[in-house]
């Protein structure tokens, strides 16, 4: 008898489940249940209801190296950074709005900046932000004592005395940057330099405390002793595990930041990051598999692919003597066909032939890589015109050429784009290439010492919107010049760039890639693009043309309310 | 009175057996074992098949055909009419075959619409419109996108010349360009793993040749010479085994170039340590059984008792660790690839390929599947000669 009750409450109760199950597919019904649910949910500003807890999930990608604003030259630190700093300044679609400077002035000649700092702009331990603060900190950024791998940004952005103080000539204090008082900071350029104001925003230009850090950057790592004044401040950080930050009640717009906390993992590996995505267990990430790009770009609507102003390039070593022949390096740029990769890259990359990529604009306006044309590169192979630039060089049909070599980092896409140059080569010269694949921290070393043999992956990611930051990076001596080039029409032409303004500047830019690209010292390859996976529970994110995420206006929802 | 005896005779009435030397009563007897048969034939396979198959495959292992990467082994084909076939791409695209699975490759494209979702083709003049706009339909924000149906047929709709055609109906076909598809760069998965069975082949080899030549003597010795010279000989092992295995690659690699030679080299040097522990122990215990003393009393060297008594009677166990030397041998071999101390690109071995396959093991299994069942069987090729030896070795079990 009672098993008999049983069974039947059982069908009973499987029976209402299929029914619900069934109802809750009906547009109608489901908006019913939302009706009835007892409690209001509050909506968004784009009108969806908001989660009660606030917590987003993103994947870091990797341990960063470090997360001190001077230090840091990586993508990772500086998502981090990001959002635990503030600048003077901050970018946001493209637009400069103020950050830790409420306002600013500008001399006549464009030479003096006297940023007025809020009244409200705390650091997370509750003391003032003060103009004391950013001295301290953009003297350190270039003093070659801390070593900071981006020292030279602030040479790019014509501070004065800027490159005598990199260099160790002048002692920092002589640096342009002044504390006139505690909220009022006054930086004088050596030139009038029209991307400055942008480039105050960026991480080497964000301030830190005098009392609170040290040499090697362990301060930014430790819970205690990190103190911020962005939006999110450091709760716990577990190595190569993850860190963990939350919502800093001192920072000056603290009421408007909707996020408790940030949970950023350190999961490396492409693969298993999707798979946590599609568990549910991340909100938000950046690479995915390259295998999986074609159908996320058609099949999920969570996936997006946005601006990245940056090329991917292979850079030539001209130590070796073979390379140092223009014609086998036009020969290797022409033999290769750039859509081939980049519809193997999958993510709409854009073939580049040239160095400066689109997401720049001159002073009238125009995508500098439209006016500076395509340098005669062909996006697919050329093959007789290869083969004539190989033969000139002395190497019909490739016979007797040297073996070459390509390094390049461990990691699925760069082995691929690597194997497929090296057979393209082979095919279309005859020539043979080694690949050679090294972690990611010695490769850095060898490369940056010049010690490999003929060719090395690069990539370069503008550091602020201005063809300069690009073309910059050839200049003779510069770190990341890796091939050692060195061309003083270049150099010349980029040294008239710092000192003129307008239009004028670009015409010079301009040059400056017209002398690169004929000396091509490099094998560009393509644009970059960035890909990222945002969930439609996040809103309010945002990702600038630097690869730059900003969490502070970022609204989890819930769509179950 | 006396006449000579008929020697035919008497070569009838005593049965003789023909004397077995040792290594033909192991022959005989490994025979026997089916499951030993089954692992040495198909060691003989996969090794004839690594030495002379990739100059049969058609291809070699570093062509590449980028407008057919990406392509499974088994391929669903919908006809297009006048005896034109269709394969749709995983990556939302269309590539050209005929009715018996050959690939033709991308067809010619009229117009590429990323916003409206869909592509022109033009197929022998046909007009052939592959939209795939349906694949994310009317969705409403905030609705699970991850758990979609896998089913591509539901996701896109074909229409030739403005016509639209059954897309349920298709025949499933093996591939007949590629055997076992294409990776990512489009080359052939078959000759991959042919040619990787070479390296892997040959590193684990390596592994077991080092492994029975050096270990086993080794520890032959210090177990059977004992006292001073045992000592020295087994903290110069826990010296070596003291030293992690990537460092000693690192270290290497300052000397010579990283490739092959340096991973066989790494092998050779470290490889034989746990062999030499094993077989000292069992000589220890073995030295003082009776037959030993007997042999030691005839006068028999210490270089035959070890190599002649000795090692004989610890054959089982020498013969398993050997034999489970291969695979962890080429389980090293391709963390050492992937690291970038091993070989180097486009040369493949089973473990990078199975790497390299792993970025895209949702939609496209097979690259992982193959080099794994290559290494599988090979494994167990491996396992089941390894029991069969033990048996066949084993003097104790001479008959």
């Amino acid at each position: 008898m009672n098993k008999k009750i049983l069974s039947m409450l059982a069908v009973l109760v499987t029976g209402a489940a299929l029914f619900t199950a069934c109802g809750g597919s009906d547009e109608t019904n489901s908006s019913d249940a939302k009706t009835e649910s007892p409690k209001e949910a509050t909506l968004s500003p784009e009108g969806y209801p908001i989660a009660e807890k606030q917590e987003l999930t993103y994947n870091l990608g990797s341990e960063p190296l470090t997360i001190d604003p001077q230090l840091n030259s990586a993508v990772d630190g500086g998502q981090v950074i990001n959002n635990t700093f503030e600048g003077l300044v901050r970018e946001v679609g493209g637009q400069v709005v103020p950050g830790m400077a409420e306002s600013w002035t500008i001399s006549d000649d464009g030479l003096v900046y006297t940023f007025k700092l809020r009244n409200d702009a705390i650091w997370s331990d509750g003391q003032p932000v003060t103009a004391n603060d950013f001295v301290f900190a953009w003297q350190r950024a270039a003093d070659p004592k801390t070593a900071s791998e981006y020292a030279y940004i602030i040479e790019s952005a014509n501070i004065l005395n800027a490159g005598a103080v990199t260099k160790g000539e002048m002692d920092p204090s002589q640096l342009g940057v002044k504390a006139i008082d505690d909220k009022t900071f006054e930086v004088t350029l050596a030139n009038p330099t029209e991307y400055f104001l942008k480039l105050t925003g960026f991480a080497t230009f964000m301030p830190v405390r005098q009392d609170i850090v040290d040499v090697d950057g362990i301060w930014a790592k430790t819970p205690e002793k990190a103190v911020c004044n962005g939006p999110f401040k450091l709760e716990s950080y577990d190595l190569g595990d993850q860190l963990v930050l939350v919502k800093n009640e001192n920072y000056w717009n603290a009421e408007n930041v909707a996020l408790d906390k940030v949970i950023c993992k350190m999961i490396v590996d492409t693969s298993t990051a999707y798979t946590a995505y599609e568990s549910g267990q991340l909100d938000l990430l950046e690479a995915v598999p390259t295998a999986e790009i074609p159908k996320l770009m058609v099949e999920n609507p969570e996936f997006y692919i946005l601006p990245y102003i940056g090329t991917y390039f292979m850079v030539m070593n001209l130590n070796n003597e073979v390379l140092q022949d223009i014609n086998v390096r036009n020969a290797l740029n022409y033999a290769i066909d750039r859509k081939i990769i980049t519809e193997l890259v999958g993510a709409g990359q854009i073939p580049a032939t040239g160095f400066v990529g689109p997401g720049f604009l001159d002073t009238e306006g125009n995508e500098f890589s439209e006016v500076s044309g395509d340098y005669g590169i062909p996006v697919q192979a050329d093959v007789v015109a290869a083969q004539k630039f190989l033969a000139d060089a002395g190497y019909p049909g490739g016979e007797g050429f040297p073996e070459l070599e390509i390094l390049y980092n461990t990691s699925e896409g760069h082995k691929m784009i690597a194997e497929t140059l090296q057979e393209m080569w082979a095919e279309n010269l005859g020539i043979n290439v080694k690949l050679t694949n090294q972690e990611w921290a010695v490769f850095q070393e060898t490369r940056n010492n010049q010690t490999y043999d003929s060719i090395a992956r690069h990539g370069w990611i503008g550091d602020y919107t201005d063809p300069n930051t690009m073309l910059e990076i050839f200049i003779s001596g510069n770190a990341q010049n890796n091939g050692g080039y060195s061309n003083p029409a270049f150099d010349e032409q980029m040294a008239l760039a710092k000192t003129t303004v307008g239009k004028e500047r670009m015409d010079h830019l301009y040059k400056a890639e017209e002398i690169f690209m004929a000396d091509m010292p490099v094998i560009p390859i393509y644009y970059y693009v960035n890909t990222l996976i945002a969930t439609d529970e996040i809103e309010g994110w945002e990702m600038n043309s630097q690869g730059k995420l900003w969490f502070g206006d970022i609204i989890m929802l819930d769509f179950e309310q | 009175m006396w006449e000579p005896i008929n020697k035919d005779l008497l070569g009838g009435a005593q049965e003789t057996r023909k004397s077995l030397t040792y290594w033909q009563d192991v022959w005989r007897r490994l025979r026997q074992n089916i499951m030993a048969m089954t692992g040495l034939i198909m060691i003989i396979t996969i090794a004839l098949l690594a030495v002379f198959g990739p100059m049969f495959s058609g291809f070699t292992y570093s062509e590449q055909n980028t407008a057919l990467a990406n392509i499974a082994p088994n391929i669903e084909l919908t006809s297009i009419g006048d005896g034109d076939y269709v394969f749709v791409h995983n990556d939302y695209k269309l590539i050209n075959a005929t009715s018996e699975g050959e690939l033709l490759g991308a067809p010619e494209i009229i117009e590429d619409n990323k916003t409206a979702k869909f592509i022109l083709y033009n197929i022998n003049g046909k007009e052939v419109k592959f939209d795939y706009s349906i694949a994310q339909k009317a969705r409403t924000k905030g609705s699970k996108v991850t758990e979609t149906n896998s089913d591509m047929k539901t996701k896109y709709d074909i229409y030739v010349d403005g016509q639209l055609i059954d897309k349920y109906d298709v025949q499933s076909i093996w591939n007949k360009t590629y055997l076992l598809g294409t990776d990512n760069l489009g080359r052939d998965v078959w000759t991959r793993v042919l040619y990787g069975a070479r390296i892997s082949l040959t590193v684990g080899l390596v592994a077991s040749v080092v492994n029975l030549f050096i270990g086993v003597l080794y520890g032959g010795i210090a177990g059977y010479e004992g006292g001073k010279v045992d000592n020295i000989m087994m903290r110069i092992v826990d010296i070596i085994n003291s030293v992690p295995l990537l460092l000693i690659v690192i270290l290497l690699m300052v000397v010579i170039e990283p490739g092959l030679q340096t991973i066989i080299l790494t092998i050779g040097l470290v490889y034989w340590v746990g062999m030499a522990r094993l077989v000292r122990g069992q000589v220890l215990s073995l030295k003082e059984q009776e037959f030993v003393l007997a042999a030691r009393a005839l006068g028999v060297s210490k270089a035959k008792i070890v190599i002649k008594h000795l090692i004989p009677n610890a054959i089982g166990p020498i013969v398993v660790s050997m034999m489970m030397s291969i695979p962890s041998a080429i389980f090293t071999e391709a963390f050492l690839s992937f690291i970038g101390l091993g070989v180097s690109a486009p040369e493949a071995s089973w473990g990078t390929l199975a790497n390299d396959a792993l970025g895209g093991i949702r939609s496209y299994p097979y690259q992982l599947i193959v080099p794994s069942v290559a290494i599988a069987l090979t494994m167990f090729a491996f396992n089941f000669l390894g029991d069969g030896l033990r048996d066949a070795l084993d003097p104790r079990l001479r008959k």
